[in-house]
């Protein structure tokens, strides 16, 4: 399973690098983080085709961070959308997957080699 | 919400907080002028209250009864959790409580009421009272403040990155300016309208600050979000009206994509159309605007940009060059905004490259 997860709106201010999209091979991680990853994924209907995963910001929303996780498996792909805090999002198995998705985003966000050159 | 009613021309041409400014500094003549005129804008105020049926309770209650305008703050923490509101830990008139975001965050919305008060008349951000709520500590080393329509929303930031959101009052500035913008212009939040948008929070954001600094335009840092970078991070602020770009290059936050003239303009999808990029234009123009007048910038310069956010030409949809052209009409109308003062607004929409056109 392979994880892409970006930023396009990264909140009060616009940050390239943080909006950089992050990518998470999830079979490189831990076994078990691997499997409660994949089992959220499930849990949550990730690759149901009959649910709505793109989710509207709220009305009057302003400087709220917008994400996009995009989450690919063999053929199967499904990219979740929503602005703001999670309870946007309408499950609790939504929320506690992209919240452990996010999790594992943040060490994953290192600055590029390049800079460093 | 907003009603609109006071700005309509059927009812009135000058706003009251420009006739009651009349009355205080105008001549003689002047000052019965503006008399007879609020006298008659009353007359309508009650006809106007017919009207009223369709606004909530709680905003009539102060509206009939007339109160004064005063602060009704009140923070809620989340306890690092994504649940709003959270609990309250402190409301209007209690001491301070020791938390640092607790204490900053109630400051600050006293600072932004006090200054939306007494120095445009405006009761709280929707101008009838509205109580001023935030929460602190949302989720677990947020790093984001945000509106969320209705309440303030502070993280604590990462320790890293970010220190926590409240430090900053121009920050806490911003975020109410939203409700602001939202009443009066409702500029829709995508590309230009939504780049003004960012842009007015920026302005009453650095403008709170300077008047509680009691400073000119000439010695403001013109830095939205100072004190907001962790020490690590190469940076001042999350922006600067003084010189869009420069807020900050570092490895981890990349560069400032502000652009500071519409030659560098930037086209695109992400963050809701560059609302908080293409900010950096009009926030140049107006600190070119404000400090070639001098002064305290919130009294001229801050002066034109409220009037024309309430000004009936400025809707949801108003992009650039449209704005730039109600700024220097309503320049040219308001009391005590000299020529000259008109013409510094208009040339710092030129040398940002917008031209105005209604």
């Amino acid at each position: 399973m392979r994880i892409t997860v970006s930023m396009p709106s990264t909140g009060v201010f616009y940050s390239p690098e943080l909006a950089r999209p992050v990518v998470i091979n999830v079979d490189q991680l831990p076994k078990e983080t691997a499997d409660k990853l994949k089992a959220l994924a499930e849990r949550a209907g990730i690759f149901d085709q009959s649910k709505a995963l793109e989710f509207p910001p709220a009305k009057g929303l302003r400087d709220a961070q917008e994400f996009a996780i995009t989450v690919e498996e063999g053929d199967r792909s499904s990219t979740i959308r929503w602005t703001g805090p999670t309870d946007a999002l309408p499950n609790e198995w939504l929320r506690k997957f992209v919240d452990l998705v996010r999790k594992h985003a943040r060490p994953a966000r290192q600055p590029p080699a390049s800079k460093f050159d | 919400m907003c009603i609109h009613n006071h700005r309509h021309s059927i009812f009135c041409i000058l706003p009251p907080y420009m006739l009651r400014s009349v009355m205080l500094n105008g001549t003689g003549a002047q000052k019965a002028a503006a008399s007879a005129t609020l006298g008659v804008d009353s007359t309508f105020r009650a006809m106007r209250a017919q009207l009223a049926a369709s606004v909530p309770l709680e905003v009539r209650r102060r509206r009939v009864l007339g109160l004064l305008p005063s602060k009704q703050r009140t923070i809620s923490t989340a306890g690092n959790n994504e649940t709003l509101p959270g609990t309250v830990v402190r409301a209007e008139g209690s001491g301070p409580t020791g938390d640092k975001a607790t204490d900053e965050a109630y400051d600050g919305l006293g600072h932004t009421f006090d200054f939306f008060s007494i120095v445009y008349q405006r009761n709280s951000i929707d101008d009838e009272g509205l109580p001023l709520n935030a929460t602190v500590h949302y989720g677990d080393a947020y790093n984001n403040a945000f509106w969320n329509g209705q309440r303030m929303v502070f993280g604590d930031g990462d320790g890293d990155l970010f220190n926590r959101f409240t430090i900053a009052l121009d920050v806490i500035g911003h975020e109410l300016g939203h409700g602001v913008t939202e009443d009066e212009a409702g500029l829709v939040y995508f590309q230009q309208p939504g780049a003004l948008n960012e842009h007015l929070s920026d302005v009453w954001g650095s403008l709170i600050k300077q008047w509680v600094l009691k400073q000119n335009a000439d010695k403001a840092d013109w830095l939205i979000g100072a004190g907001l970078l962790g020490s690590a991070v190469q940076g001042k602020a999350l922006r600067s009206m003084k010189a869009p770009g420069t807020a900050y290059d570092d490895p981890k936050l990349g560069k400032d994509p502000q652009p500071a003239h519409m030659d560098d303009y930037v086209d695109t999808f992400s963050d809701n159309g560059g609302v908080h990029i293409n900010s950096g234009i009009p926030n140049k123009a107006f600190y070119l605007a404000a400090t070639a007048i001098g002064g305290k910038a919130w009294e001229k310069a801050g002066r034109i940009w409220y009037a024309t956010t309430r000004d009936v030409r400025v809707t949801e949809g108003t992009k650039f060059h449209e704005f730039a052209a109600v700024t220097i009409d309503v320049a040219g109308q308001l009391p005590g905004i000299k020529k000259p003062d008109v013409k510094a607004v208009a040339e710092a929409w030129a040398e940002v490259g917008i031209v105005p056109t209604a």
